[in-house]
């Protein structure tokens, strides 16, 4: 295993069982991404994607294989060990924000950081950093149902990078919004790997993404299909190329 | 760390209905508990409270309550000089022959009770050291008159000072009041011994004999020399001890509420089960997400178990606030033992308050321990598919 990659997926199959029937969601996939880059993985419904990015959060176990994150091997992990690993080392956002409604934008921000030593006062630091960056810093105190789409998966990705993590996931983070909140959210995704290099996995159907990332997987029925280069936009080129 | 406290605090205030509604049947179920439970302890204070502590109730061998007990003058007599007996400030034994009767007293809408008259001597007052006048004065000999309990003063017809209570052969006038600091002597009529020897005829002899133990006496010493002296040849016991197997009935009384605060209680049970199923349904992607985001299965099953208390707790601070009123509330009960009809006050007290609040507890980890389980054991994935 090595350290250089930040996902290091070798061989691995998933097999999920329903009824009498298995479903072969992933069939011997083997995938590399290296640290602080922004892939994609694409692919029809139904070809694996989501279970391949729940392998790499931690939150699905593989049938077989090994599945490595930020040079940590994952695969045989207890359940809890598991959990406290996701924590230190995982920023997730979903398709539908996953916000807790009962609690405000701070608050949903914040959850994360209970898992951590840090004291009340340095939580609240790092909670309107993470705000401020995603540029919600005046809307702490709203609740989800306060929240437009695109401000509500802002409150999302704040969560998801709040804790510093090694890796973060995004299962179809522009599914559920327009078309200016999914450019602006896959801006965002794109400042948060280049400035703050932070290794980014995003599965998504929206074709715009390409534009965006640096590396496109490409999934069928389980089966790594085709790894291409991102169609990096001009902007993102120029800045990629500054770093 | 755990799942934050108002993330539970607050989904509970977001399902308004189905919470008041679970909370509601809680509280009725916690309000009952503690209106049996201060019935219950009112009933068994008025009994254990009607003993003092340094008396003495003598009884005929084998008797168990003063109705089944008959004491004759020569058995008295070989008893009042005893050494163990305390003697008052003239000089005389401490020793209060009695003869309790039971007669039928009409309540202001025309209901009937068996009340307890008991005949004894002015010397009374002295052994029973909790008897106090509280109005009026004490009868005088010869002449029917009555002291009348503070607890049947209003309940039952005639029991004033100054009026004119009928029973057995003869009219009774009440000249006193008296309190007995909350024991079943307040639900009785005092009169004096032989005017109610000869009101029913029923010929020189006590029912039994109160003493005051006096300073250093050896009680035990004092029961043998009653209980063995040939002369004497009757059963003595300490107040205490006697009162205690009379609380029986409140025992009883009190073994009944605990079924039938457990039978509702377990429908409680269900009702917080219900809500609580409900919950994790309802919430099954906010489970997966807390999971996902690094919550342990412990943390989700700690969290939704808290929740399930917190409700529950709440409703038993309702419903013991729904019950508070109850308490002094005074009312009568009919005594098996005694045949006679006691008054007494519904008392709620500390205990019951803290046995209510942990009953509601209780009831609240039963209720959420099955849907707390089902939602720590949820897979992530598929509790994030029902995003």
């Amino acid at each position: 295993m090595d350290e250089k990659y930040a996902v290091d997926i070798e061989h691995v199959v998933r097999i999920y069982k329903r009824d009498e029937f298995e479903v072969r969601a992933l069939d011997d996939v083997t995938i590399r991404v290296p640290q602080a880059r922004f892939v994609a993985i694409m692919g029809p419904s139904g070809s694996g994607k989501t279970t391949l990015l729940n392998l790499i959060a931690g939150i699905d176990h593989a049938t077989s294989g090994k599945v490595s994150v930020g040079g940590e091997e994952i695969t045989g992990m207890k359940e809890r060990d598991l959990a406290a690993w996701r924590a230190r080392h995982i920023g997730l956002v979903f398709q539908f924000y996953n916000l807790i409604p009962v609690l405000t934008a701070f608050e949903n921000v914040e959850l994360p950081l209970l898992l951590t030593p840090l004291t009340k006062t340095e939580r609240r630091e790092h909670v309107e950093t993470a705000l401020r960056i995603v540029g919600l810093a005046d809307r702490m105190d709203h609740y989800p149902r306060q929240l437009s789409g695109g401000q509500e998966q802002r409150v999302a990705i704040a969560r998801a990078l709040v804790t510093d993590p090694t890796i973060v996931v995004a299962d179809e983070p522009t599914g559920d919004l327009d078309a200016k909140s999914a450019e602006e959210i896959l801006n965002l995704l794109t400042e948060l790997n280049r400035q703050f290099r932070r290794t980014v996995v995003m599965v998504t159907h929206d074709p715009r993404a390409e534009r965006f990332v640096d590396t496109v997987y490409r999934l069928d029925k389980g089966v790594l299909v085709g790894v291409e280069a991102g169609k990096i936009a001009p902007a993102h080129a120029a800045a990629a190329t500054a770093q | 760390m755990a799942i934050p406290l108002k993330y539970n605090v607050r989904s509970l205030l977001v399902r308004r209905v189905s919470t008041s509604m679970t909370a509601g049947g809680i509280a009725l179920v916690v309000a009952v508990f503690v209106i049996v439970m201060a019935m219950v302890a009112g009933l068994g204070s008025a009994i254990s409270d009607t003993g003092v502590p340094d008396n003495m109730i003598v009884l005929r061998k084998g008797a168990t309550t003063e109705t089944y007990s008959s004491i004759q003058l020569d058995q008295f007599d070989a008893m009042k000089f005893l050494p163990q007996i305390k003697r008052d400030t003239a000089g005389a034994p401490m020793i209060s022959p009695e003869l309790p009767v039971q007669v039928l007293m009409e309540r202001p809408g025309g209901a009937q009770d068996n009340i307890v008259v008991r005949g004894v001597l002015p010397i009374a007052l002295e052994v029973h050291d909790n008897v106090h006048l509280i109005a009026g004065r004490m009868f005088r000999p010869a002449l029917n008159e009555v002291i009348v309990g503070k607890g049947l003063v209003g309940r039952y017809s005639n029991t004033h000072i100054g009026d004119t209570m009928h029973f057995g052969r003869g009219a009774w006038k009440v000249v006193g009041i008296f309190d007995a600091k909350g024991g079943s002597f307040e639900s009785e009529v005092w009169a004096d011994i032989h005017n109610v020897q000869d009101d029913t005829q029923r010929g020189a002899y006590y029912a039994d004999v109160r003493l005051k133990l006096a300073p250093g006496a050896d009680s035990d010493a004092l029961v043998h020399r009653i209980a063995d002296d040939p002369r004497i040849n009757l059963q003595a016991e300490t107040e205490a001890e006697y009162y205690k197997q009379q609380s029986v009935v409140a025992n009883q009384m009190r073994v009944l509420g605990m079924i039938v605060a457990i039978i509702m209680g377990i429908g409680a049970i269900f009702a917080a089960m219900n809500t609580m199923y409900a919950a994790v349904s309802a919430r099954t992607s906010e489970i997966g997400t807390l999971r996902a985001l690094g919550f342990s299965p412990g943390a989700v099953l700690g969290s939704f178990l808290i929740e399930s208390l917190i409700l529950a707790v709440a409703a038993g601070i309702i419903g013991i606030i729904i019950a508070m009123p109850i308490n002094g509330f005074s009312t009568t009960f009919g005594n098996f033992l005694t045949f006679s009809t006691m008054a007494f006050n519904f008392r709620v007290t500390f205990a019951i308050v803290v046995e209510a609040l942990i009953f509601a507890a209780v009831m609240g980890l039963f209720g959420g321990w099955l849907p707390a389980r089902q939602a720590m054991r949820l897979h992530v994935v598929e509790a994030l598919r029902r995003s």
